[in-house]
């Protein structure tokens, strides 16, 4: 057993090098994980620390999942992270969240006001079969102590709750390594993946952060100004981003510019 | 005293220096003793920006050039008609300035422009500023900053200046880095000398707040705001507010 995890680690690095659409990527890792026994998954990593103060998880998070579409719906894609009662721990730096824990063992006294809204999207998690599985750190922002920009939670249902301590001994190494694996994907080697920006888009946004006005952008490129605003939209609603600022400030954060 | 001497002295004084004058001044120095009597030094935020705006607004740029010279070139565009910068963005390393035409040849500029790049050469050869070599210094491919300095000759003929070089370019390279690290490790911030009211702005701008959200969050007035941006636009020679947005994010200034 233990052979056929480490091959199926270095199977997946090996294609990963091979592929060329994102959702070739995604599709390898999700098998991978589906042969160790996880069946969902939720990625997402958190481009600018700053955003934090003022916005919600989900906001912030570059956030993409495979767990039962049901799951998403009741939760609404909207808030999908903001009452994840594994968030707050692993924000503070748990790199091992287990899900099958009560989430009132886990809650920290200053999200107390909200822990009902934790308490309905645990109900709701279980009803969708996701009572079993962890929530995984995986990158920091800045340094050690800084704020955690990526992680990934793992939903093994077919594994019974008194099981899974002995499941993840086995097998929690390579889905630690698995994760590493699909971090860098998305994270590093290609950031558009999950944002899926055009290449108008991103021509646009590089303009923009070299300075260029609206109306040069339009010359530049041989469109109307009425087509660059839009794209400008387009770019906003992609980013999660607020203002024009934002989206050209996240966009080199997250990489998807060349400067 | 020899050149030796020369790098390992101001490695150690830079070490204690605080402040960019006192740095700047050091290093200026310590070429003069090796024969240098003018140096220029710019970072590059946006490698692109040089094709798209223009070398002075894409470079931040400090010099200690003869003063007459910045004058008849006209201190907005001192580096617009430069060759050598834009050669030194799309990636050369050292670039000697004594022949022009070559140079021109190298970064494939069209006939019909060439005549202003003759100009700015003949201002430069009535400031002596025609003996002289560009340094590219660091190319950071992550971020994408880049910097270069140029270092300039008054007293040799071209062949002098031809040997000089291939005989202290090392130590010349080392005390161009010791300025380089020194500036973008440690003095940035006065660099660009930003206060701390406009990079909070720029942070607030750049996390998506709106501006009536900065006023309130740093207290200020609609007006006091705005010009605060545009003090931060022209610190950081920025044309429009994501632009500046993107160039603090860039250098540094500001956290993602």
């Amino acid at each position: 057993m233990r052979e056929t995890a480490q091959h199926i680690v270095l199977a997946l690095s090996d294609s990963l090098r091979g592929t060329t659409t994102s959702g070739q990527a995604w599709t390898l890792c999700l098998h991978a994980y589906e042969k160790l026994g996880v069946d969902g998954i939720g990625y997402g990593y958190i481009p600018l620390e700053t955003e934090f103060n003022h916005r919600t998880a989900t906001d912030v998070t570059i956030f993409r999942h495979s767990h039962p579409k049901t799951w998403a719906d009741a939760i609404g894609d909207r808030d999908l992270l903001d009452a994840d009662f594994t968030l707050p721990p692993l924000l503070k730096g748990e790199s091992e969240i287990r899900w099958h824990h009560e989430p009132a063992h886990l809650l920290q006294a200053e999200i107390e006001q909200n822990r009902t809204d934790y308490q309905t999207q645990w109900e709701i998690d279980r009803q969708h079969g996701m009572h079993v599985g962890i929530t995984l750190l995986l990158g920091r922002m800045s340094g050690q102590n800084g704020l955690v920009s990526s992680g990934i939670g793992l939903r093994t249902s077919t594994i019974a709750e008194q099981d899974f301590e002995k499941y993840w001994e086995h097998h929690g190494d390579y889905l630690k390594q698995i994760s590493a694996l699909l971090d860098a994907q998305f994270r590093v080697q290609a950031p558009n993946a999950l944002i899926k920006l055009d290449q108008f888009e991103i021509d646009c946004l590089n303009f923009a952060a070299a300075g260029l006005y609206n109306q040069e952008i339009a010359f530049r490129l041989r469109k109307s100004e009425d087509q660059i605003k839009k794209c400008f939209a387009r770019s906003r609603k992609k980013l999660s981003a607020l203002t024009r600022d934002h989206a050209v400030a996240k966009a080199l954060s997250i990489g998807l510019l060349a400067p | 005293m020899n050149a030796r001497n020369t790098f390992l002295d101001i490695a150690y004084q830079t070490r204690e220096t605080t402040c960019l004058d006192t740095h700047w001044k050091r290093c200026q120095f310590a070429f003069e003793e090796l024969g240098i009597d003018g140096i220029g030094y710019g970072i590059i935020p946006f490698r692109s920006e040089v094709f798209l705006q223009g070398s002075s607004n894409a470079m931040m740029f400090r010099h200690s050039y003869p003063k007459g010279w910045a004058d008849d070139t006209g201190p907005q565009r001192l580096l617009d008609d430069d060759v050598t910068i834009p050669l030194l963005a799309s990636g050369r390393d050292d670039l000697i300035w004594v022949d022009t035409e070559e140079l021109l040849d190298q970064a494939e500029i069209p006939d019909q422009e060439r005549k202003r790049f003759v100009v700015q050469n003949e201002i430069d050869r009535a400031y002596e500023m025609n003996q002289g070599v560009t340094i590219a210094l660091d190319i950071d491919q992550i971020n994408g900053v880049t910097s270069g300095m140029g270092l300039r000759n008054s007293s040799m003929t071209e062949s002098e200046f031809g040997a000089y070089w291939s005989t202290h370019q090392h130590q010349l390279k080392a005390i161009c880095s010791v300025l380089d690290t020194g500036i973008r490790k440690d003095h940035l911030p006065s660099y660009v000398g930003l206060t701390t009211t406009e990079r909070d702005c720029l942070s607030l701008a750049a996390s998506g707040r709106q501006f009536a959200e900065i006023e309130y969050l740093m207290r200020l007035s609609e007006d006091q705001v705005k010009k605060a941006f545009t003090r931060c636009r022209r610190k950081l020679q920025a044309k429009t507010r994501d632009h500046a947005v993107a160039k603090a994010l860039v250098l540094g200034l500001i956290n993602p």
